[in-house]
């Protein structure tokens, strides 16, 4: 549904966002991730159509973005620090939204702020930040977007709003096939949500992984052998290999039954199959790629 | 209109209610501040100043004679507030981001926000109108003006406002800080004025000729709307200026509109948005202060030197200034090469000027090009707006005279340098092909005796110059003649035959009148007024080489009215200039001199008749000389105070004052 290709953004001589490709399929959650200043914001401008790219081409549904009402009446955007028109109240700003978004849904919007038991006639910068992303969350699904872009969206809520607000954007995913692009710095705080990661550093994609994938194709395991070790781990996807003692720990990539079959056919005294962690899959896959992988993970 | 076409594009760039709702909500306010001021400045002021006995006081003939400084302060604040309150959404960041993640298109936002800016500047004038309107009966309006009048005003009032609002948006798309968007608004607006006042103040350091102050006070008003608002309770802009002003409100419309389409949203924040307009502002406000600077020095200090301290000293001024507003930070990293390249530019414009490669200093049309000549001492006499049209000489050899005067003068330039005279010509050539040619001199009048000589005598002049020589002698009905002084007498003639004889006179005195008796810095003896042809009036002065005038008048017996004699006065005191306590060059009045003359004990009192005449015909109306002379007249107790020079004294006070 979303292809962005080879999108190149320059702010003056710097390019902030560098001939990076992504697809988003629909009904997907893609999360992107990545430190302070790897580009992560513009991308969603860009997708958002407020940026024009300087190369390369954004599309939704084959149409370009920039300057297309009919497709950003299709996308919403929250911006990483919420903001809202000068002096407008919850309720202003949903009657605003509904003039702007065709497919803005008032029952929703009653719905969700009953949900979030928002006070619908309070000017909202009197809000607190972390009200102020809830109501930004309750106008945003109620314009009942295809395509929901949000910029950092977990900074400032509440562990109980957090799990809130994903059971609220899975259920809409699972519900309507709504596409989301997240970005954030660290991974653990969107690995439960997310279907798609992408780790951007320095303007430039560095990776890109789908995470069902990712749990279901890395494994763990400990060996034994009575005796030398035999030649078994020239034919398999080793990521990382040590020794500890007799055991040899290793973390393989490959289909679990492929491989516990491969490794039996040896005799091994000790076989162990363990689960991993995203957090390690990302150490041991990308060891090299260091300082950007080790900052999503803190 | 234009919300209309708009409607038919396509669905989603429909104008969006609540977008129209957020503008009013934001600067609806600026609309009512506007409408109550304007309702104190006008409605209010007439309703006040109703009374029979207040209205015997008013002089108003328009409606911009209420308050007129209030209405301008409105006209030149208001419509830029607006386009910058209204506009705020592209200059913060967060604003910015969601405005421009709707489904909107620019040019559907910009046409919303525009217009409805317009709209919002035109209901408080129409109220007012409206106002105005139903005042008019009942306060009696129609003595002072004309309904059309209260057309006329939303008309003059909007046009401006108009204007000066879409130059703020214009210049709003082109910057990312409401400040810089307020401040270069104003810029813009006085720009054109501003560069010609620069313009004409430095190019005379080096074109010599160069008029300046004709480029100055040409229609200077005419380049700025901001100055022409202020001549708007006096005039009315002419056709040509209205339209220019429609053209400017529709051109900048789409000029705005084109550069918000084009404008890159992520640089918000930045003074300037686009970065093709740096180098401009930030060379442009380097060349303006340069100016400036070097135009301070040079008319205050004078010499190159100064010019060129000014010069460097404005232009690191104005680039640093600008280099700050656009890096946003005192501390600035200054590019050298971009200053270096325009070091070379502004070099190589100085020797441009300065060794006349455009050959501006040689260019002397020739004789036979050129169709009328002005020739005066100053452009005010050219520009006089008492006269609708300035001397012209005509004649082949005058024209090849004043040519011939230039060529000398362009000669000798290196000699005007140095002793830059007291004196200044004034020349303006029209040539045949429609051409203009215009040049100022300053220079030292004795040197250049001979032309200014030829020029000042010969009969075109002359008859260009003098009134007398419209007057026909049988239709002439009245003469008189006002002595210069403080009486109240004055002569008159009415018989047919005698006034014939007066203007032959006249005609023939003025016709001998040397180049040195119509300079001569003697005060006239008497203004003389001809009236002719019933309604008409001629105007000259009573000079005193006109001997045989005098000889008449004497004949006549009109000599005692027409001329200040020892009968209108009591008695003189004279005294030596050193001797009386004032500074003569920071400023006296008479009364002061004259108390001074009676304290002090080395004055001398005249009171002898004969010897009051010989004073009077031979003291001088400044006090300048060596000798101070006080006469007192008695009619009207005051006093009128000339002086001798050590050769124009009389025996008698110099013998009395040793
Ligand atoms: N409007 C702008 N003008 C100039 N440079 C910008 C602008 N916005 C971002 N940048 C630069 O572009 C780079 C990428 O910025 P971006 O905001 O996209 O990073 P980010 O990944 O969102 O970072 P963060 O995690 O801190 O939000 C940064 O180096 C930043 O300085
Ligand atoms: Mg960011």
């Amino acid at each position: 549904m979303i292809k962005i290709r080879n999108v190149r953004k320059s702010f003056e001589e710097m390019d902030a966002v560098e001939n990076v490709c992504i697809e988003v399929n629909k009904g997907s959650i893609y999360g992107l991730l990545g430190s302070n200043g790897a580009g992560k914001t513009t991308l969603l401008k860009l997708l958002a159509g407020i940026y024009a790219e300087d190369e390369g081409s954004i599309a939704i549904d084959g149409q370009p973005v920039f300057e297309n009402p009919q497709m950003k009446d299709k996308i919403f955007f929250i911006q990483d620090h919420p903001y809202f028109l000068p002096q407008y109240t919850v309720k202003q700003m949903a009657q605003f939204y509904k003039n702007i978004y065709s497919m803005w849904d008032e029952g929703r919007f009653e719905e969700l702020a009953a949900i979030f038991e928002m006070d619908l006639h309070k000017k909202i910068h009197r809000f607190s930040k972390g009200i102020q992303r809830q109501a930004a969350f309750i106008l945003a699904l109620s314009a009942r977007p295809e395509v929901l872009i949000l910029d950092e969206p977990m900074d400032g809520l509440d562990p109980v709003m957090r799990k809130k607000v994903k059971s609220l954007l899975i259920d809409e995913v699972a519900e309507r096939e709504m596409t989301i692009l997240i970005s954030s710095h660290n991974l653990r705080e969107v690995e439960d949500l997310c279907d798609f990661i992408g780790i951007m550093h320095n303007g430039r994609m560095i990776l890109e992984k789908d995470l069902d994938d990712l749990k279901t194709d890395t494994h763990k395991i400990q060996v034994a052998f009575k005796g030398s070790v035999p030649a078994i781990f020239d034919s398999l996807k080793i990521l990382h290999k040590e020794k500890r003692g007799s055991i040899v720990i290793c973390i393989v990539k490959g289909d679990a039954k492929e491989i516990s079959s491969y490794v039996e056919q040896f005799k091994p005294v000790i076989f162990d199959m363990l689960p991993l962690t995203l957090e390690e899959i990302f150490i041991y896959e990308m060891g090299d790629i260091g300082y950007a992988v080790q900052n999503i993970l803190d | 209109m234009k919300w209309g076409t708009l409607d038919m594009q396509s669905k989603t760039s429909l104008i969006k209610s609540e977008i129209l709702k957020t503008i009013f909500r934001s600067v609806g306010w600026v609309s009512i501040v506007y409408f109550l001021g304007l309702f104190f400045a006008i409605p209010l002021d007439i309703i006040m100043n109703s009374s029979g006995e207040q209205r015997k006081f008013l002089d108003i003939d328009n409606l911009f004679q209420y308050n007129f400084q209030l209405q301008f302060i409105f006209s030149i604040s208001v419509p830029v507030a607006l386009s910058v309150f209204l506009f705020r959404f592209t200059q913060v960041k967060q604003y910015s981001d969601l405005m421009h993640s709707l489904p909107v298109k620019r040019e559907s936002i910009f046409h919303q926000y525009a217009l409805t800016g317009i709209m919002l500047l035109i209901l408080p004038v129409l109220l007012i109108a409206l106002i105005i309107l139903v005042l008019y009966q009942p306060m009696n309006l129609q003595d002072f003006y004309s309904m059309g009048e209260i057309l006329n005003w939303v008309g003059i009032t909007l046009l401006f406002n108009i204007v000066i609002y879409l130059t703020g948006v214009s210049v709003g798309m082109l910057s990312g800080l409401s400040a810089v968007q307020g401040v270069l608004t104003y810029i813009f607006l006085l720009l054109p004025v501003g560069l010609i006042i620069l313009v004409s103040i430095n190019l005379p350091f080096y074109l010599f000729g160069f008029p300046g102050q004709y480029y100055m006070t040409s229609k200077f008003e005419k380049f700025s709307p901001l100055i022409a608002f202020t001549q708007m309770n006096m005039r009315t802009p002419s056709n040509v200026e209205t339209a220019v002003y429609l053209i400017l409100i529709v051109s900048l419309y789409f000029l705005g509109l084109q550069i918000y389409k084009r404008r890159r949203m992520e640089a918000v924040s930045h003074a300037l948005v686009f970065p093709i307009t740096k180098p401009i502002f930030k060379f442009g406000v380097t060349f303006c202060t340069m100016l400036l600077g070097g135009g301070y020095f040079g008319e205050m200090q004078g010499g190159t030197s100064w010019i060129i301290a000014g010069y460097v000293f404005g232009a690191l001024i104005g680039y640093a200034a600008a280099e700050m507003v656009l890096q946003k930070s005192w501390r600035v990293t200054i590019h050298v090469k971009g200053l270096m390249v325009y070091t070379a530019i502004m070099a190589a414009l100085f020797l441009l000027f300065q060794f006349d490669l455009t050959q501006y200093e040689k260019s002397i049309p020739q004789s036979n090009e050129i169709e009328r000549v002005h020739f005066s001492e100053s452009f005010h006499l050219y520009n006089d707006i008492d006269h609708e049209e300035p001397l012209y000489l005509k004649e082949y050899e005058n024209i090849d005279l004043v040519r011939r005067f230039h060529e000398k003068i362009v000669k000798d330039e290196n000699r005007q340098a140095q002793d830059s005279g007291r004196g200044s010509v004034f020349i303006v050539y029209e040539l045949k092909n429609g051409e203009k040619l215009v040049r100022d001199y300053s220079i030292n009048k004795r040197e250049y005796k001979p032309y200014l000589k030829l020029i000042y005598e010969s009969d075109e002049y002359k008859m260009a110059t003098n009134e007398i020589y419209q007057v026909p002698e049988d239709e002439t009905t009245k003469i008189t003649i006002t002595p210069s002084g403080p009486v109240t007498k004055r002569a008159v003639i009415t018989d047919k035959e005698e006034l014939k004889e007066v203007v032959q006179i006249l005609t023939e005195e003025v016709d001998t009148a040397s180049y040195e008796e119509l300079q001569g810095i003697d005060e006239p003896y008497a203004h003389i007024e001809i009236y002719y042809n019933d309604s008409k009036k001629a105007y000259m002065t009573w000079n005193p080489s006109y001997t045989r005038f005098e000889e008449w008048l004497k004949e006549k017996s009109l000599l005692n009215d027409a001329k200040v004699n020892s009968n209108d006065i009591s008695y003189a005191l004279a005294a030596k200039a050193e001797d009386i306590d004032i500074n003569f060059a920071a400023g006296y009045s008479y009364e002061e001199v004259f108390e001074k003359m009676t304290e002090s004990k080395s004055s001398i009192k005249i009171t002898d008749k004969e010897q009051i005449e010989s004073s009077l015909g031979n003291s001088n109306g400044y006090i300048e000389g060596d000798y101070i002379i006080a006469f007192y007249f008695d009619e009207q107790r005051t006093m009128d105070i000339k002086s001798f020079t050590e050769k124009t004294v009389p025996e008698f006070i110099k013998e009395r004052l040793q």
